[in-house]
């Protein structure tokens, strides 16, 4: 039981890891447009001053891309203290569907380096879970991990939460699970054994319409 | 004659802000986003140096490094990393990378980077010119015959 919990442990710190390794990537490319932007919007203040005329156009685009930018940059913090705020409480009452969303943007770029894109579908009502935070957004991150590697032609990954009788379910569509894949489907599940048993969870798939779906529920007790 | 660069990065206003920088500094800048595109560019055009980014989607930096080294050899590359990727930064040193920098970079270090390997390169064509002459020297017909 002790090293169960150590590997899920250790788990979550490998999955946290990543993220934050993505994360600060990605900011490093803003700040790198930032950089170079600021930098030509001086060379041409530089060359101004030694009388060459200023294009205000060349200008102009320079401080929009920065602009840009900068909005860009706060997104990215943004998600990276709701991924960072997630796990304040071990156990935690959620909405299932705002942490579906989180993770789908976090793992746009990671799909986004594979030609793969991640389409998360809005719901109008909160979907409310009280579960590990972090244990699902691990399970959330490796099935769309595992999506986007069996992705169908179209490349294209849609995820939508939803409530099923006395379940919540997360439906991945867009997939190929047949041939091949569906052994490489055998192998996700028992790879992630432990990280379901955790979450009470299981993975069901569904061939005909090329749909992973994690299957949760409501609640899980404290022991 | 200018110094001939390749500029390699899937994000647009950074390539686009950078090759201008580079222009008003009388470089003769080429620019592309993917790597598929700079293998291409570089099988049909002769670059001194390729500042190729790590990470990018599809053929990656260090697949655009091997292409380079095995078709033009003498062509340097300067790889360019968030602190994700350092590690790859390093393995493509070992696959023959001139140098490598992180984002976001200071614009004299890159420059200083730049004219190193161009120095690198001019150095390196000159020697094996020296060695063609050399050759011819030693044994005229044997060359010429080639």
């Amino acid at each position: 039981m002790i090293s169960e919990n150590n590997s899920l442990r250790d788990n979550g710190l490998i999955f946290f890891g990543k993220i934050n390794a993505s994360i600060s990537h990605e900011i490093r490319n803003v700040l790198a447009v930032i950089n170079e932007n600021a930098g030509l919007i001086k060379d041409l203040l530089q060359m101004a001053e030694k009388g060459i005329s200023l294009d205000p156009d060349r200008v102009t685009r320079g401080v929009e891309n920065i602009l840009a930018q900068v909005k860009r940059g706060d997104m990215i913090v943004g998600n990276m203290s709701k991924f960072a705020h997630s796990v304040d409480n071990p156990h935690a009452s959620i909405d299932l569907g705002e942490y579906a969303e989180l993770i789908t943007r976090i793992m746009s770029r990671f799909a986004a380096m594979k030609g793969v894109s991640l389409q998360y579908n809005p719901i109008s009502e909160p979907i409310e879970i009280s579960t590990f935070p972090l244990d699902l957004e691990n399970m959330l991150h490796l099935c769309m991990d595992y999506a986007i590697a069996i992705a169908g032609d179209e490349k294209k990954i849609s995820i939508t939460a939803t409530k099923k009788e006395d379940r919540l379910q997360i439906h991945l569509g867009g997939l190929k699970i047949y041939g091949e894949n569906q052994h490489n489907s055998d192998n996700f599940i028992t790879e992630n054994n432990m990280l379901l048993q955790s979450l009470d969870a299981r993975i069901i798939e569904d061939a005909n319409t090329g749909t992973l779906i994690l299957d949760l529920p409501y609640k899980i007790e404290v022991q | 004659m200018q110094t001939r660069i390749l500029i390699v990065d899937d994000e647009e206003e950074f390539v686009q802000a950078l090759a201008e920088r580079l222009t008003i500094r009388e470089y003769d800048v080429t620019t592309t986003f993917t790597g598929q595109d700079a293998i291409d560019k570089v099988g049909q055009f002769n670059f001194d140096i390729v500042i190729l980014d790590v990470k990018m989607p599809g053929v990656s930096g260090v697949d655009v490094l091997k292409a380079i080294k095995s078709t033009k050899p003498l062509t340097e590359v300067i790889m360019l990393t968030g602190n994700a990727t350092v590690e790859t930064a390093i393995e493509g040193m070992k696959l023959g990378a001139f140098d490598y920098l992180m984002k976001p970079c200071d614009t004299d270090d890159l420059i200083g980077k730049i004219n190193k390997a161009y120095d690198k390169k001019t150095e390196h064509e000159e020697k094996i010119r020296e060695a063609r002459v050399r050759d011819i020297i030693s044994s005229p017909r044997t060359v010429l015959n080639k």
